[in-house]
């Protein structure tokens, strides 16, 4: 029986269907990236299947408990690491997280054990006294993590939690979803960041417009993408001429303008990087870079819903 | 359980705040300090008010011509009643030929108040017919205030022998002037108006009404608490738990009743010690307002922030409510007007200050239960929007 199943949930807000009719299923002891821009339902679905929302129809089980009957006994299972920061700046990091460990039902002994574990896991032991204002940003994630890992539950929800921060911490961070998952621990985790989903999650749900296009392992959903790569141009001086010829050529399948460029995607990049060239160079267009990538996530996102996930 | 984890964290939030602690400890004592001190003159209770001496030009009929004991035979006694030695205490009696040279003296200030005796009085009053003398204020109104009741004393007698003529006939003279001898002899007497618990001083009436008033603000505390947890997202989190909603509502409006009690006590202690409040007797029925202004004012402030949408709008409101309410109830100075005294009685300030000031004034337990009563109701009524509002609105993000 799978750890979390999502059954035909529905979500509405007022007349926008914010979730459709979406059905996933996480087992136990993976990690799951819920990947989509913004808007897709993400937030939604995680919120319905930690009972902070009620759903309009379906259900949502977390280790065999309906949420939608027993929500306490869902909630303390789950820990929920929130995409903004959750903390009360004028207590230390000891005393917030005691504090919300204290409403997990940990008392005494155990419970200055798992704040001392839980600030040690997240590389804040030496700072539990102080407050987090004095915190870097990268600090202030650590500690909205351990908050939520004092009570070690089955299921950790993180949304986005790397957003806005500098690389060492996010690296300690990621570090640390796969450490937690190594002990046990069932992860959700939700980003933009493409790259720290495929290199992290088990396997990913690519959400979009309330519910899941394509769900499986970066490898599963790589290989529905195949023969489909991308050559990213950075060049100046490309004028309606050379679109319009690139346009015309038969295996170029589609044609993205960016900031600094054209993104190209073709069943082979090598066969028609000569063609792209020569196209460039007949119309005087300056090529200052170019670089040919094999087919991601993004591709994917891209293939089935003609956006990308920043979009 | 977990509504006391709340509760107590609250709790310690709030009071870790140096500033916090300032406005809610200190500031208090600092303002009942300063209002008792300035505005003491305004309680008439104070023993410190003293009254000069008036200089009084009076103009009377030539009373020459008849001896001082014929005088009082005849029922007016003027002369003795003006060289009585408390009389001459509080007033310099000087004789003026006319009106004129009176009230001159009075434009000059040369005097304080002038008293202006008809050539027929005498007469009149022996004959049992209305009489009247003119009193003629200066500048001083307490030194006005004084004489006035100094002469309207010695009148009421005049006229009480006046009625005994009327009544009995000339041989009433007889029987009034027997009961005039019975009488005290002076018709002034000094005394001090708070000795037996009968008023109360500045620094009682602003240490309760400052009391209340700091009461009901930590209501503010509530809603800005509740607004805040919003605000920072930790209302998100704390929903994530296995808290029900209700408890972590319960759990902030508990600390913030705890610190607010904790501030009572030290109100009452603090002014108790310092100022030499006397409280009254009655600690149970003080402890039970108290409690009933901090229910009043945390449903107050519930309804408030749960109704308003920015929590900016709810703080401004909650404190425009409080000031309004203390001004009303008199909480800042005893109101004169009557039509403001009665829209002070739809506050919750007004019940809980007259309760606590007849408590300090020793009044029975049963006429303060009347005052509590009333208090009583009107936190019930608060409850009962605070729940249809909680009901309606919820507390979550």
């Amino acid at each position: 029986m799978a750890f979390v199943e999502v059954n035909n949930v529905v979500k509405r807000y007022g007349d926008k269907l914010s979730v459709d009719h979406l059905n996933m299923t996480i087992e136990a002891g993976e990690i799951f990236g819920l990947l989509g821009p913004n808007g897709a339902g993400k937030s939604t679905t995680m919120n319905m299947i930690v009972g902070l929302l009620p759903m309009d129809q379906g259900s949502i089980t977390v280790d065999g408990i309906q949420v939608k009957e027993r929500p306490i006994d869902v909630k303390r299972r789950i820990g929920l690491v929130p995409q903004d920061l959750a903390l009360y700046e004028n207590m230390s990091a000891a005393d917030n997280v005691t504090f919300f460990g204290r409403l997990y039902g940990l008392r005494g002994w155990e419970l200055k054990e798992r704040v001392k574990e839980a600030l040690r896991f997240v590389g804040l032991e030496e700072r539990a006294k102080q407050l987090p204002h004095t915190f870097s940003g990268g600090m202030k994630r650590r500690l909205n993590i351990a908050c939520s890992i004092v009570h070690r539950p089955k299921l950790i929800i993180m949304d986005e939690p790397t957003v806005g921060i500098d690389p060492q911490s996010r690296n300690h961070i990621l570090e640390s979803v796969r450490e937690l998952n190594r002990m046990g621990s069932t992860v959700i985790y939700t980003s933009h960041y493409m790259e720290e989903v495929a290199s992290l999650c088990d396997r990913v749900a690519i959400v979009d417009q309330g519910h899941v296009i394509a769900c499986g392992t970066e490898q599963e959903l790589r290989e529905r993408v195949a023969g489909e790569e991308k050559i990213i141009m950075t060049a100046s001086g490309i004028g309606e001429a050379v679109l319009f010829e690139l346009k015309q050529h038969p295996r170029i399948t589609r044609i993205l303008e960016t900031e600094h460029g054209l993104e190209l995607y073709t069943p082979s990049s090598q066969n028609e990087l000569q063609d792209i060239l020569y196209i460039c160079a007949k119309h005087d267009a300056v090529i200052h870079s170019v670089v040919c990538e094999q087919p991601t996530l993004e591709t994917l996102f891209l293939n089935l819903t003609g956006r990308t996930l920043r979009d | 359980m977990k509504l006391w984890t709340i509760a107590w964290f609250e709790l310690r939030m709030l009071t870790r705040t140096r500033a916090v602690l300032l406005n809610l400890f200190l500031l208090p004592m600092v303002l009942i300090f300063i209002l008792g001190n300035a505005l003491s003159s305004n309680f008439k209770g104070e023993a410190e008010a003293s009254v000069e001496q008036a200089r009084v030009m009076i103009v009377e009929p030539n009373t020459e011509r008849m001896p001082a004991k014929e005088e009082i035979k005849a029922g007016l006694g003027l002369r003795e009643f003006l060289n009585s030695p408390e009389i001459k205490q509080r007033m310099q009696v000087e004789k003026t030929a006319s009106r004129e040279e009176a009230v001159e003296a009075l434009t000059r200030g040369e005097a304080d108040f002038a008293v202006v005796i008809p050539p027929d009085f005498e007469e009149r009053v022996t004959a049992g017919k209305e009489a009247h003398w003119e009193l003629i204020p200066g500048k001083d109104s307490m030194k006005n205030y004084v004489v006035q009741m100094i002469f309207h004393a010695y009148l009421d007698e005049v006229n009480r022998m006046q009625a005994a003529i009327i009544a009995l006939g000339p041989r009433g003279i007889g029987e009034a002037m027997g009961t005039m001898n019975g009488l005290e002899e002076t018709y002034v007497e000094t005394a001090t108006l708070n000795e037996g618990g009968e008023t109360y001083s500045a620094f009682q009436y602003y240490a309760a009404a400052m009391l209340i008033m700091f009461l009901l603000y930590s209501g503010l505390s509530a809603s800005i608490s509740l607004s805040e947890e919003k605000r920072k997202k930790t209302l998100y989190r704390l929903n994530s738990m296995p808290v029900s909603t209700l408890e972590i509502f319960m759990g902030k409006i508990a600390g913030n009743s705890l610190v607010a009690y904790l501030q009572a006590a030290v109100i009452i202690c603090g002014t108790s010690w310092f100022y030499g409040v006397d409280w009254g007797s009655h600690l149970w029925l003080l402890i039970l307002t108290c409690l009933l202004v901090v229910i009043a004012s945390m449903m107050l402030s519930v309804i408030i922030t749960l109704l308003t949408q920015s929590p900016a709008v709810a703080r401004s409101a909650v404190v425009t409510v409080i000031v309004v309410m203390t001004f009303l109830s008199g909480g800042f100075q005893p109101l004169p007007m009557e039509i403001i005294q009665r829209m002070g009685e739809f506050t919750v300030n007004h019940w809980a200050l007259q309760a606590i000031l007849r408590l300090m004034l020793g009044a029975d337990p049963a006429e303060v239960m009347h005052y509590l009563m009333m208090l009583g109701l009107f936190c019930g009524l608060l409850l009962a929007a605070g729940i249809v509002s909680y009901r309606k609105v919820g507390y979550h993000e």
